[in-house]
């Protein structure tokens, strides 16, 4: 997981762990709990979300939405960029709420950035997976032709 | 194929012709039997005659279009062949569906009354057996009500070059159907001479073949005659007399028919038709659709080796307007419920399959926009909208309503179409559980596996084929009986 996140976080954020724990005002060791919290714990949390969300966003999609005998015309494209949008935008606010609960105590360290930047990460990553995975599973589905 | 070779005479011929082919067209099955249909009128102009003759035209084009290259399996909508007797005889006679040439002459020039000298004794009998009226009467019109004129003018049809060729190919399980009004003048006329000379055919199948007969009694009546008027020749308060006298004589005289269908309705019309045929836009009937029916049986009834003649009828479950699925009576609605219903949903959701072309059935089956302008799917569209839509419309319109669909549903929301049988509607907020052209469309790409073995057939035999398959198998579902 810390191969997933930790990079790409310190690159949207544009700051390493080195510079967020010289930069920490006063005990730079709170700045070196919030680096373990997320290392340890967050990156793991939102692997399993991400996990979920796309599990769920796909399975609505393609095996509710147009399930075999529905209706609706969900096999249009416009409804798949929809689930794919919410379901990105709900897991950007899912990781970016639990990972603030978790650090919101270290206000003088200013997480909300890391926080956020993992939530989108976690947005971003959601939106390749259920592309990819649309195409292995969208041909068990009545939307067969969707997104391609 | 054995085939079912059936006689139309007159309007009343036309008429139920016209409503077995769009029961048909729908995947009613004709139990395996080819459909020929030979029209006798010699009232040529008439509308409806001119209407039921394309009607018949088009669906054997579409019938061609979508099946010339393989079988389609029984409830396909267009399945049944109809094949005009001119292609059955393999050509010996000209293409099409009626063979009785239009008489341009007075009904004494066609008995060439004026070769005899006035005082000869045929003239003066001729002149006894027929008024003025009906020897000046040109029998390009029709026979407007007089069989007394049909029998001698129709009498003449044995010699005919289309009636030989039917002989010629008549072979050992074909049968024979005749659909006649018997309170008018040509079917009056025409259909015991017709039965006399099959009968006594030179060919010994058409000898011992089933014939079946639907002799239609009185279902609508015409407005009082204007004596002034140019068309008032007809005078509806003496159909009851006339269907009298001709069931006394089919009771003494009329042999050799193995399955009559006796039909008719005596409700009365709050407004009749005009009488006068130019003017007169006579809807389609139940009666129609019924007698269509009778043939339908026909097809499937056995022969069981005995020449007993049998006799049937039809009652609805209620005497009651309008009437519909649900009241039509048991035998009648499993006959015609789900072929109607299916054939009645693809006339409407046909436009919405042309409108996405993004659905997966659509693009996986390439019926792209160049397949929707095809001349076969402009026929069939053309074939919904002039025929079976407008009959739909006609049947609920006439008096006598026979109104099985919600021709005005909201919002296209299907929960409603059958009278009689409408559907709760479920709501859920996360998942659509509508009921429209949607279910139809995402059916078609799940009836897709279905037709997988006709993976070489033509893209209008897979349209069709397909469509039905996809109708089917949601109204089966959603509007089981």
């Amino acid at each position: 997981m810390k191969n997933l996140y930790d990079s790409f976080l310190q690159f949207i954020t544009n700051t390493t762990w080195g510079q967020f724990i010289a930069r920490a005002p006063g005990d730079p060791q709170s700045a070196v709990t919030v680096k373990s919290i997320f290392q340890q714990d967050m990156y793991a949390y939102a692997g399993y979300y991400l996990l979920a969300l796309t599990i769920l966003a796909l399975a609505y999609y393609y095996f509710i939405l147009n399930r075999k005998g529905g209706s609706g015309y969900g096999f249009k494209l416009k409804y798949w960029i929809i689930t794919m949008i919410v379901s990105a935008l709900s897991l950007a606010a899912l990781t970016t709420w639990t990972t603030n609960s978790l650090v919101n105590r270290f206000l003088d360290l200013h997480t909300f950035k890391l926080c956020l930047g993992l939530g989108v990460i976690n947005g971003i990553y959601l939106i390749v997976a259920f592309t990819l995975l649309s195409i292995v599973l969208k041909r068990f589905s009545s939307a067969n032709r969707t997104p391609f | 194929m054995p085939r079912i070779f059936v006689f139309g005479i007159g309007g009343t011929g036309s008429r139920i012709m016209k409503a077995l082919t769009l029961t048909l067209a729908a995947g009613v099955n004709l139990n395996g039997y080819d459909l020929v249909p030979i029209f006798i009128d010699p009232h040529k102009d008439l509308p409806e005659f001119k209407d039921c003759k394309e009607l018949v035209s088009i669906y054997t084009d579409l019938h061609q279009a979508a099946y010339a290259h393989q079988q389609p399996g029984p409830g396909a909508f267009f399945h049944t062949p109809i094949v005009s007797l001119g292609d059955a005889s393999g050509g010996e006679i000209a293409s099409g569906f009626d063979f009785d040439e239009r008489i341009d002459e007075t009904f004494g020039e066609f008995l060439d009354l004026h070769l005899l000298d006035k005082g000869d004794i045929n003239r003066d009998l001729t002149e006894l057996l027929f008024s003025e009226k009906n020897l000046n009467t040109p029998l390009s019109v029709g026979f407007k009500g007089n069989p007394n004129i049909g029998s001698v003018v129709l009498n003449k049809m044995d010699q005919a070059g289309w009636y030989k060729a039917f002989e010629n190919i008549f072979s050992d399980q074909d049968r024979i159907f005749i659909i006649s009004s018997i309170f008018g003048g040509t079917g009056a006329a025409g259909f015991p001479l017709l039965v006399k000379n099959l009968r006594e055919s030179s060919n010994k199948y058409i000898q011992r073949a089933m014939i079946g007969a639907l002799p239609v009694m009185p279902y609508f009546k015409l407005g009082e005659p204007d004596k002034d008027a140019e068309h008032a020749d007809i005078d509806s308060n003496s159909f009851f007399t006339k269907t009298k006298s001709a069931l006394s004589y089919y009771e003494n005289h009329l042999k050799g028919v193995d399955a009559l269908y006796y039909l008719a309705d005596l409700h009365e019309q709050s407004v009749p038709y005009k009488n006068d045929e130019k003017l007169q836009d006579n809807k389609a009937h139940l009666i129609e659709l019924i007698g269509a029916s009778a043939i339908i049986d026909f097809s499937q009834t056995t022969g069981g080796g005995s020449k007993a003649e049998r006799f049937y009828h039809y009652t609805p479950a209620e005497n009651t307007s309008p009437i519909h699925f649900y009241n039509l009576g048991n035998q009648l609605r499993d006959q015609l419920y789900l072929p109607l219903v299916n054939f009645y949903v693809f006339a409407q959701v046909h436009n919405t399959f042309k409108k996405h072309p993004d659905a997966p059935a659509i693009k996986n089956e390439k019926f792209d926009a160049h397949f929707f302008r095809s001349d076969a799917v402009t026929a069939l569209e053309r074939y919904f909208q002039r025929y079976f839509l407008k009959w739909i419309g006609e049947l609920a319109q006439n008096d006598r309503q026979f109104a099985p669909f919600n021709l005005r549903l909201e919002a296209d929301r299907f929960h409603k179409l059958v009278v009689g049988n409408p559907l709760k509607e479920k709501k859920f907020w996360v998942v659509a559980d509508t009921f429209d052209h949607s279910n139809y469309l995402n059916s078609l790409e799940n009836s897709r596996n279905e037709v997988a073995h006709l993976s070489g057939a033509d893209k209008f035999s897979r349209y069709l084929i397909l469509a039905q398959k996809a109708m089917q198998s949601v109204n089966q579902k959603k509007f089981k009986l």
